[in-house]
């Protein structure tokens, strides 16, 4: 349904316009749809960057995004927002996801009057009544101004808005992170249960992996910016050396000092530095390659 | 809190309520009372003024407050009073105008800048070449080009005056474009006006507002500056700035020229203000929470 092809994403940065960040490097992603991949990695290492490409809300720098056949960045600014509704974004941070001058309920309404030619018709009342009943809100709340909300209420809200029209697409980055671990729960199983009702496909973006264990029926690794390893049971039984460090019982468990192999050029394996298994052969950039149920970017494998 | 109430209490969504406003808000009253009164006098000016404010009787020079010359005469034997109840049009029609002109193109260059990244060096250079000029230097050839009109004092005030408005309005729509609920909104297919007007501008207000009425004041004191150069108001015509610079050597004469118009300008300024802070309040539905 949704495929990146390719991606990579530089930022320059402002300064000096000679210097580039590369915050995501060939990247090949395919969700189907109703399926959900999570998408786990360290902090920074690219994983709301590629959400935000495949939401077409910044171009990548190279690669395409194609969502049923089509390229996004083929199509003219307002064909593009006429199918807008089919992607939606709940963010991290949802005491911000909300205009803190309307109500909730605008709010929650608000695709409804960006789309109102091919949604005219609908009652707004009686829609508002279902999304929140949908995420577990009371109509005095979706009354009520954000800043009066708690952030699970909020994100309930944010939920609402992000179902209101039933999408295709929906990126999740990092929806529980900010929240209670008591309301954390409660959002998730919202999510899980609206999403297998509209069967749209969802990035779960995380960086916990009993959630993208849960969530995923696909899990992708992320380091630096390139996805190492992807598959359904990776986490069970993974075979990247960076997917075996992330799920090893013990975090702090630092990866003994080793001698280089040689000088590291630019264009080697990402995990080069502190991988436990490397060989002269990391020096030269792994491709993806298919190993029965998964893809996996290393040299060991091959 | 009450959970009822919350729909009555956002101002905007019931209209009716303004009244319950008015009544539990004294300082919005106090505010408007004085605003609106300062503008009844000097829109019914040629009722309320006992004499011609250009009308001079030389034998009655410096005359002191008596019942036909309420506030005395100045040095041209000319009723202060009627001078001052006139002064109010052209000062307070040239600040009010330029305040207004200066935050709409503020508000268009600000939100613009801050919204396109492309368009902002452009336009916030442009706003540096208008804020490296002293005022002056810029009004200048303004009224030299215009002449000393009402319009040539509104054009001069405002081409030195939109600059600041636009560099505060983009540093607003800066913060305010980072939110989550912009790039949500855009995700969800917004166009580009609808996140500036109804998501980037509501979220401006409280500077907008904040800006609009100290300027306000600021732009009377201009009027004033200008007048003092022998560019602003013309002699005859009176106003309130003019008159506090003319009445400063007569201080010890008759202190009612200076006094009087200076009494007027704090009473206009210290209105809008009052309104300002109190409209930037109530127009921010955070505060609801202390407001009962």
């Amino acid at each position: 349904m949704i495929e990146g092809i390719g991606l990579t994403k530089n930022f320059i940065s402002e300064n000096n316009r000679k210097k580039h960040t590369r915050a995501i490097e060939d990247v090949d992603i395919r969700i189907d749809k109703g399926e959900t991949l999570a998408l786990i990695g360290e902090s920074g290492c690219g994983k709301s960057t590629l959400g935000r490409i495949l939401l077409n809300l910044i171009p990548p720098s190279q690669g395409e995004v194609l969502f049923e056949g089509q390229n996004l960045a083929k199509m003219t600014p307002s064909e593009l927002r006429a199918i807008r509704w089919k992607f939606q974004i709940v963010s991290q941070h949802p005491d911000s996801a909300l205009n803190p001058r309307w109500t909730v309920a605008d709010s929650i309404l608000e695709p409804f009057r960006i789309h109102s030619k091919m949604t005219g018709g609908r009652d707004q009342k009686r829609e508002l009544e279902r999304l929140i009943d949908l995420v577990g809100l009371e109509p005095e709340q979706a009354a009520r101004f954000p800043h009066q909300l708690s952030g699970g209420e909020l994100q309930r809200a944010v939920i609402a808005r992000a179902i209101a029209l039933d999408p295709a697409f929906i990126v999740c980055d990092e929806p529980t992170s900010m929240l209670d671990v008591s309301i954390q729960a409660s959002i998730i199983r919202l999510l899980q249960a609206r999403q297998k009702e509209i069967k749209c496909g969802c990035l779960f973006i995380t960086h916990d992996i009993q959630l993208a264990k849960i969530m995923g029926d696909r899990i992708a690794v992320m380091l630096d910016g390139q996805i190492v390893e992807e598959g359904a049971g990776i986490l069970d039984h993974p075979a990247h050396p960076f997917t075996q460090k992330i799920v090893s019982p013990d975090p702090h468990e630092t990866v003994p000092e080793l001698v280089p192999v040689c000088n590291c050029s630019s264009r080697a394996c990402s995990y080069l530095p502190s991988c436990p298994s490397r060989s002269p052969l990391c020096n030269s950039y792994p491709k993806m390659q298919e190993y029965g149920d998964r893809r996996v970017r290393c040299h060991l494998l091959s | 809190m009450d959970t009822g109430n919350v729909r009555e209490m956002n101002p905007l969504t019931q209209l009716n309520g303004l009244w319950e406003i008015l009544r539990s808000n004294k300082t919005l009253t106090v505010g408007l009372f004085i605003f609106i009164s300062l503008c009844l006098i000097t829109v019914l000016a040629p009722v309320i003024a006992p004499h011609d404010p250009a009308e001079q009787t030389l034998e009655l020079r410096f005359s002191p407050p008596s019942f036909t010359y309420p506030l005395g005469t100045d040095q041209f034997g000319r009723c202060i009073f009627s001078r001052i109840v006139y002064g109010g049009q052209i000062s307070l029609a040239i600040a009010v105008i330029s305040t207004i002109a200066c935050v709409l193109i503020g508000v268009l260059v600000g939100t613009y800048a801050g919204y396109y990244q492309k368009l902002d060096a452009v336009l916030m250079r442009t706003t540096d070449i208008f804020l490296a000029f002293p005022a002056i230097v810029l009004a200048l050839p303004i009224i030299a080009i215009v002449g000393p009109t009402p319009l040539g004092i509104i054009l001069a005030i405002l081409l030195p005056g939109w600059a600041k408005f636009a560099r505060v309005i983009r540093s607003s729509t800066l913060s305010v474009k980072s939110n989550g609920f912009i790039e949500a909104s855009k995700a969800a297919g917004a166009s580009d006006t609808h996140i500036l007007f109804r998501h980037i501008l509501p979220n401006c207000y409280g500077p907008i507002i904040e800006i609009a009425t100290l300027g306000l004041g600021a732009k009377i004191i201009t009027i004033t500056s200008l007048g003092f150069l022998g560019l602003g108001v013309q002699p005859p015509i009176p106003e309130w700035g003019t008159m506090i610079n003319q009445g400063l050597p007569l201080l010890d004469k008759t202190p009612m020229i200076a006094l009087s118009a200076g009494i007027m300008i704090v009473l206009f300024v210290l209105a809008t203000n009052l309104i300002g802070s109190e409209l930037r309040t109530i127009l921010d539905p955070r505060s609801d929470t202390v407001a009962i």
